[in-house]
């Protein structure tokens, strides 16, 4: 016994209606009629297989009653309306059947099709600019919305970067190639012509990769707090670290207290091994230890740049020492006042101890080229 | 897209205001119309038939005079009158255009 019912992926972008009505015509011919279409998913009721002509045509703003009319007055016409597609930007699309080869086309006219598709073609043109600027625009949200974090400091977090990296240049190539059909559209519209079938075949895989990765987009809150199942360990036993007891003479480690809320220990893509660690002790005075092993030497420049250039917008009279040692790439002493930040880069490491008293850094620095050097 | 695509009417548009002229008629009433009239040579779908009437309502060429049941009538506006007769000017400045290069020929 045959199904009544199948279920397929439905059609993303409906900005190329030629395909979809080609798609559908070929379902009808071998018995199947788009009945109803979400979200994701386009469902068939079991038809007499025959010839079909599948017309899709937006939906105008109208009161239900007088879309119930229309209806009607189209079924009269010929056209029957069994279902809608759920537009992609607000703009929902009714799909409408017809057997009857002597009925005259649904659109008759390519003026008036353009302007039926006019509104819908403009709003959608302006969406998709919009989420592209906001893609590119990313980095500068991401500033906004986390001032206290920086772009780089972000980025080096995301233990999910590379898979948010390739979704979000999936989304800037869906957005590109909307505009391309959008544009085509538009061009044929002003043409006066009405779009061909072309190839639905292609759109149709297209699509589903789309929705796979909608999907996994959607998925990313879930993955991401069960990253931390396979997340690898950081090596960083290899990175440089000062002891506060070995900064502050007559104190032991009783002296310090650990201060959890600055305590960073993670491995992610863009930086394999990295910690912070921050320690307070009795009388105030803070000891912080930071040590990132990058994935790229570029990445690794930046942050060197950008932690010294924290301090000195924090500290506007801090005066800075270049220090010359063999060890490192580049290196430097920041002083303001009784606060003093080593920074230092060997290759893709970036090294930072910041002190808030009065300490002689130079032995500790030596032991960091030590380290650095092995 | 079409700009200003109301200064000059398709065929299909052409014949919606001609429908309109005489008297006030339902959108089934224009199709019948627009077919008697040209003997099936301009077919009007109803996805063009419901987008003209609902542009040319936007235009105030046209307005809905009575709604029965299903049934919605329309009525040629002054705006739409004009917007005819100045369609049929250019149309018969055309066809004259077109007679007079073919007397030459």
């Amino acid at each position: 016994m045959r199904k009544q019912k199948k279920r397929a992926l439905r059609p993303l972008e409906l900005w190329n209606p030629g395909a979809i009505e080609k798609w559908l015509e070929d379902e009808a011919a071998k018995g199947w009629q788009l009945e109803d279409c979400g979200r994701a998913l386009a469902v068939f009721k079991a038809i007499e297989p025959g010839t079909y002509r599948v017309r899709l045509q937006p939906q105008r703003p109208e009161t239900p009653e007088a879309r119930r009319e229309r209806g009607e007055a189209f079924r009269k016409m010929g056209w029957d309306c069994t279902a809608v597609i759920v537009g992609d930007d607000d703009y929902d699309c009714e799909v409408y059947y017809c057997n009857d080869p002597s009925v005259p086309e649904l659109d008759t006219d390519p003026v008036a099709w353009g302007w039926a598709w006019e509104k819908p073609l403009r709003h959608s043109w302006g969406v998709a600019w919009a989420v592209l600027g906001l893609l590119v625009a990313l980095p500068l949200l991401m500033a906004v919305l986390a001032p206290r974090k920086s772009v780089l400091e972000a980025l080096l977090c995301q233990n999910l970067f590379w898979l948010r990296l390739v979704v979000m240049f999936v989304l800037g190539v869906a957005m590109l190639r909307r505009l391309w059909y959008l544009r085509r559209m538009r061009r044929q519209l002003a043409a006066g012509l009405v779009p061909d079938s072309g190839s639905w075949r292609r759109d149709r895989r297209w699509q589903q990769v789309i929705i796979l990765l909608f999907l996994l987009c959607w998925m990313l809150p879930v993955i991401s707090n069960m990253a931390p199942l396979w997340r690898v360990e950081p090596d960083t036993a290899s990175l440089p670290y000062i002891a506060p007891v070995e900064l502050l003479e007559g104190t032991d480690k009783a002296y310090w207290e650990f201060e959890t809320a600055n305590y960073v220990y993670q491995s992610t893509p863009l930086a394999p091994d990295r910690f912070g660690l921050q320690y307070r002790g009795e009388n105030g005075e803070h000891v912080r230890n930071a040590a990132d092993r990058l994935r790229f030497e570029i990445l690794a420049k930046a942050l060197y740049r950008e932690r010294a250039a924290d301090f000195q917008k924090n500290y506007l009279d801090a005066t800075e020492t270049a220090v010359e040692n063999g060890a490192f790439d580049e290196a430097m002493l920041l002083t303001a006042g009784e606060e003093q930040l080593f920074l230092a880069r060997t290759g893709k490491v970036v090294y930072a101890l910041w002190v808030d008293f009065p300490a002689d850094l130079e032995e500790s620095i030596q032991h960091v080229a030590a380290e650095l050097e092995k | 897209m079409a700009k200003e695509p109301l200064k000059v009417l398709t065929e299909s548009m052409f014949y919606v205001l001609l429908s309109l002229l005489r008297q006030e008629r339902c959108g089934t009433e224009i199709v019948q119309f627009v077919d008697d009239t040209t003997a099936g040579r301009v077919p009007l779908g109803p996805g063009t038939l419901y987008t003209i009437l609902g542009k040319f309502q936007e235009e105030d060429l046209i307005r809905e005079t009575a709604v029965e049941g299903r049934k919605r009538t329309y009525a040629i506006t002054d705006r739409g009158r004009a917007l005819f007769r100045q369609e049929l000017s250019r149309l018969k400045l055309c066809v004259a255009d077109g007679d007079r290069e073919e007397e030459r020929t």
